[in-house]
């Protein structure tokens, strides 16, 4: 597997020693009162009055060893996917705001989320789903309704997007009891994980300590996210932006670590994005997205710790600019060897989902992981013996170590055009964006029952109902 | 090239450091105060927004001209009080309860001030009674909310009922913006007006208050 080096060892050195100083001479805004004073038991310093938390460099390493090397993320056919440093990488969506088809763009209802998950179940190369908000529900029911949504159209692994702690809960409970149908628990088979960002730069909010609060306690992956706007909310160059995510990252180890010892964490350095000094908007397609990414997952290798980030592009429809920004900075967040990257089927600064950026996306990082997976030198592979059997014959192709290999060696694509221009023109002249349009369809038009259904299901349809009865009155 | 057409190009250009030496001469020069404002800062001002929401300008450059402006009314503003000049339009600004994000708020303050409005900056997380209290006290021409989470957007549309409990809803304009926020949610809480981005916030405000 071929890994991109971002930055030297003394360099990356050089930058967590500065994190190090920032947690514990700058510190971190803690708003939550009961983690403010667990933080202080464990020998952090604080000031009360400013809220205001300080990480002895000691404190954070001691608690860093607590942390599991590897977070396990199962869907629901069986697979369990290990996030490790060093290990694969797998792509899950993003949540977003809108629907995109077309050039239009309206907030998403859940239908349309229905059918994202149905199109993305249907997709080899993205394997979780994350949650989004639902225009026609209140925006404290949008966690768990999203995840009864996800739950009855995909069996990929499933991330919903965090609202309020008590969304958190309900959604702890409905895979418990999903689970507990099928003889199953979160422990051994975290069909769910969670996660919550650091408001940029050095504050945790009551909010998203609470939703670690609710979750901690049952094995769950907790993903850490730092969420720096270079230029914004963090230094405008990449190093001290650097700088200030893994302080932010490192913060929330150790309140995770804190809560429930031996949790697993995920490093997230890589939602970070950029300013567009233009119109002030944070990218997510900038080739600057993919380093800091990059950066972030060779952080997460040398403390020994899974990684996760972003891909995304600032496009708001379907078109070249979005599939030229995925393909370069997801391309070097792969590379780069983020284990867990978000964003598939997003557009517009993550704002939007679109299906057919979804199928795309697929393509592309079908397409990404061949290259990640390099070239494999072997003395099979370096196929001596064939070479010299064809002498100067161009037989290759009716040979038996081509069926043997081919499948290994080449990427193969449904998608993308590799006809001549006759052919294609028979096939109905297709762009990119009306072959992804016509492939999701297809996904649509699949009988109901290949949707995953079963009593589990009922068991979260009726705690949803309870849960919307008690908020909605 | 006369004192305001020089000031008018400094502040353009960022001239940071000259401004309020500049600014000194032309008041010892006895230009006249309105006409170093009207015609030197907010004309270069002007420039430096559109020049900025046509994409020919980045947004550290825009800033740097706010700077030397404000260096250039620093040093005015004895003498504008003394006149009684006032600023375009006088505004308070804040994130709404329960959302600490601030950039966007942060900017369009900055973009407000370089077009000549005065800006009472209440901060994050602020609850209605703070901003019915802040229009009490600055008789703003408007009231701008910002927010970034769906889960905190709804806080507007409290603010905006608050403010109609207490009797002041129609004595103040109000704006909102923010990541989440649309033309349709604008209205369906009853504000007067939306501004999708930072760039066109400052120009929706003037248009809002019928300033040219």
């Amino acid at each position: 597997m071929i890994t991109l080096s971002i930055l030297r060892e003394e360099e990356r050195k050089k930058i967590l020693a500065a994190s190090f100083r920032v947690l514990d001479e700058t510190g971190v805004q803690v708003d939550h009162p009961a983690i403010f004073q667990k933080l202080g038991a464990a020998g952090c310093r604080g000031d009360e009055e400013k809220k205001r938390i300080f990480f002895p460099r000691g404190l954070v390493e001691e608690k860093l060893k607590l942390c599991p090397r590897s977070a396990s993320f199962a869907n629901r056919t069986g697979d369990i996917f290990l996030a490790e440093p060093g290990g694969p990488s797998v792509f899950w969506t993003g949540n977003a705001l809108n629907f995109t088809r077309g050039k239009e763009s309206r907030p998403i209802t859940e239908r349309d989320f229905a059918a994202f998950c149905q199109v993305v179940d249907a997709l080899a190369h993205i394997q979780g789903v994350v949650g989004t908000n639902l225009s026609e529900y209140p925006p404290e029911t949008r966690d768990f309704v999203g995840f009864r949504i996800m739950m009855e159209n995909t069996t990929k692994h499933l991330r919903p997007c965090i609202y309020t702690p008590q969304g958190a809960a309900v959604i702890v409970e409905m895979a418990q009891e999903y689970l507990a149908m099928l003889g199953k628990d979160l422990q051994t088979c975290p069909i769910v994980s969670t996660g919550y960002t650091i408001v940029s730069p050095l504050h945790w909010t009551r909010e998203g300590l609470e939703v670690y609060a609710q979750t901690a306690g049952y094995g769950l992956p907790a993903m850490i996210n730092s969420e720096c706007i270079s230029g914004a909310t963090s230094p405008v160059t990449l190093a001290g932006t650097l700088v200030l995510a893994n302080a932010e990252a490192l913060s929330g180890i150790v309140i995770n670590q804190i809560l429930e010892p031996g949790r697993p964490c995920i490093y997230n350095l890589g939602f970070s994005h950029v300013m567009d000094m233009k119109t002030a908007e944070p990218t997510t397609g900038a080739p600057e997205n993919g380093l800091l990414a990059a950066a972030g997952a060779a952080f997460a290798r040398d403390l020994n710790l899974p990684s996760a980030s972003w891909t995304c592009s600032d496009s708001a429809c379907v078109d070249s600019q979005s599939a030229f920004e995925r393909a370069v900075v997801g391309l070097v967040q792969l590379l780069g060897g983020a284990n867990i990257i978000w964003g598939a089927g997003n557009l517009e600064f993550t704002r939007a989902i679109s299906l057919e950026q979804a199928v795309i996306d697929n393509e592309i990082l079908a397409a990404a992981h061949r290259v990640k997976r390099g070239i494999e030198v072997s003395e099979e592979t370096l196929a001596l013996d064939l070479i010299q059997q064809m002498q100067s014959q161009a037989h290759y192709l009716t040979s038996d170590f081509t069926l043997k290999h081919y499948r290994r060696e080449l990427a193969t694509s449904n998608l993308v055009n590799r006809h001549r221009r006759s052919a294609w023109e028979k096939r109905g002249a297709k762009s990119l964006e009306e072959a992804a349009h016509a492939q999701v369809e297809k996904i649509l038009k699949q009988p109901a029952g290949h949707r995953p259904d079963g009593p589990g299901l009922e068991k979260v349809r009726a705690i949803e109902k309870k849960w919307l009865r008690k908020i909605l009155g | 090239m006369s004192y305001v057409e020089k000031l008018r190009t400094l502040v353009i250009e960022g001239g940071l450091a000259e401004a309020p030496g500049l600014t000194q001469e032309a008041l010892q020069a006895g230009i006249d105060l309105r006409e170093i404002i009207d015609h030197g800062l907010i004309a270069a001002m002007e420039v430096v927004g559109k020049k900025f929401s046509e994409g020919e300008l980045y947004i550290p450059e825009m800033l740097l001209s706010a700077k030397t402006m404000q260096s250039s009314l620093n040093v005015l503003r004895p003498l504008i009080a003394d006149k009684g000049i006032k600023a375009k339009a006088t505004v308070v600004f804040g994130t709404v309860q329960g959302d600490v994000h601030d950039i966007g708020k942060n900017l369009v303050i900055m973009m407000m001030q370089g077009a000549g409005f005065e800006v009472h900056d209440l901060g994050t997380d602020v609850a209605p009674e703070k901003f019915y209290a802040a229009i009490q006290t600055h008789k703003p021409d408007l009231c701008c909310m910002s927010a970034l989470l769906t889960t905190t957007q709804g806080a507007m549309g409290k603010t905006i009922k608050f403010l109609q409990e207490k009797g002041i809803r129609q004595a103040v304009k109000i704006m909102v913006g923010g990541a989440p926020i649309t033309e349709d949610f604008s209205l369906s809480i009853g504000a007067h007006g939306y501004a999708p981005d930072a760039a066109s916030a400052v120009e929706k405000a003037k248009k809002l208050l019928g300033i040219q």
